[in-house]
């Protein structure tokens, strides 16, 4: 049973009462909210993924409230609270939904130590997945979307979620944050996707969230092997490379993007160190969405090279 | 060597974390070294890691390091300005600590 088989007014029930429990990727969550945009966003981005039993214990119980019952009227104002703790300052209530997602990124990155986390897009086809840990500004997310639209499997656009037992990718299909000229990009590709209500932030920065597709979501439980590791860099004009890393650089930029290696010690480390020893590493440098995919779809159909082990 | 700055007290250098860990690859030359103590990542050139393989588990003075690495690396005052770079730039990195002699 997915959210979609839920009535909109069970759905308004349950998030503004006993709370609204979904599986996503590896985690529970409990959601409420009197915010109405969020039940809205909640319904279309989050409408495939399964419902779970309101009395189980999630991972992460989310309050996405009001601060004050004055700021109802005046200026409203949203605040995130998860297991107890409030991480971020109170933001306009407009923003709801973003600070739901925010603040899942934040669970997410904070208290994940059974997983390796690295701040990375993730997407996965015939089983192999590529991480692209990238910085912000690197185009990493429109990257990620516009491959996620053209039928590679989303595993995730913010978060590689290493198992340090096995080294495979856990997958984590959430919406995908788009910010400025990439909500436009992204739009044309996939005139029928979801996206939410546009986010603008007083730096004047628009966002807005892509949903997962429902093909992501149903296999959420399905990992992938890492096979590539690649950095993207988008840069105006650039004609397409994909020249190979150095694996010294790519697992310092590995750690370097990880929140939480160090707390799983020596074994993450080597973990993160098999990581990129059974993958092919590159940096990618483009311009050109549509050379960048046939790029992507090549390194699919070149005979396998990685899985060397030294 | 002796008339080389930083180099007459006479101090002792050795590993500020014993259980480092290493990822090398063959035809790199870079590597790559965690150390559990303060759990940072540091990336290194080969002749770093040398350094600090030198130490092993044991003190070591700047011109002991400098006889040990010189068998291999020969000898020149640019060799030893370098070493004295790399042992400043492994202490600030905490990879390595002095010690009283």
């Amino acid at each position: 049973v997915t959210l979609n088989d839920l009535g909109q007014k069970e759905r308004r029930r349950l998030l503004t009462g006993p709370g609204l429990s979904l599986q996503v990727g590896p985690f529970a969550i409990r959601v409420r909210s009197p915010f109405v945009s969020l039940d809205e966003y909640l319904g279309t981005h989050y409408r495939d993924f399964p419902l779970l039993d309101p009395a189980s214990v999630p991972h992460f119980s989310i309050d996405v409230r009001r601060t004050t019952w004055r700021r109802r009227f005046v200026r409203p104002q949203v605040v995130f609270e998860a297991n107890g703790r409030l991480p971020f300052q109170a933001v306009p209530a407009r923003l709801a939904h973003g600070l739901f997602e925010w603040g899942f990124n934040w669970c997410v990155g904070r208290a994940s130590h059974q997983w390796l986390v690295v701040h990375s897009a993730v997407v996965e086809r015939d089983g192999r997945a590529v991480l692209m840990p990238a910085t912000p500004g690197s185009g990493k997310s429109t990257l990620c979307a516009a491959l996620a639209v053209a039928g590679w499997r989303l595993l995730s656009d913010e978060f590689a979620l290493i198992d340090p037992s096995t080294g495979e990718v856990v997958p984590l299909p959430r919406p995908v944050a788009l910010k400025g000229t990439s909500i436009g990009i992204i739009q044309a590709r996939a005139p029928h996707a979801r996206f939410g209500a546009v986010l603008r932030a007083l730096d004047d920065l628009t966002a807005q969230h892509l949903a997962p597709p429902a093909d992501a979501v149903a296999r959420q439980h399905v990992r992938a092997r890492a096979a590539w590791l690649i950095v993207p860099k988008w840069t105006a004009g650039a004609p397409l490379a994909l020249e190979p890393a150095s694996r010294a650089r790519m697992l310092a930029h590995l750690a370097d993007s990880s929140f939480n290696y160090n707390l799983v010690g020596p074994a993450g480390f080597q973990r993160l160190a098999d990581v990129v020893d059974t993958s092919e590493c590159y940096k990618l440098t483009y311009s050109d969405l549509d050379e960048a995919l046939a790029r992507f779809d090549a390194l699919v159909r070149q005979p396998e090279t990685a899985g060397r082990t030294r | 060597l002796d008339g080389v700055a930083g180099v007459r007290d006479g101090s002792l250098w050795q590993l500020a974390d014993p259980d480092l860990v290493v990822r090398r690859w063959p035809d790199e030359t870079e590597c790559v070294v965690f150390s559990p103590l303060s759990g940072e990542v540091h990336l290194l050139n080969l002749p770093a890691l040398a350094l600090l393989e030198s130490l092993g588990g044991s003190s070591r003075s700047t011109t002991q390091l400098a006889q040990a690495l010189a068998r291999t690396s020969g000898e020149d005052d640019e060799w030893l300005a370098g070493l004295l770079d790399a042992l400043t730039m492994l202490d600030r990195a905490g990879l390595i600590e002095p010690r009283d002699p």
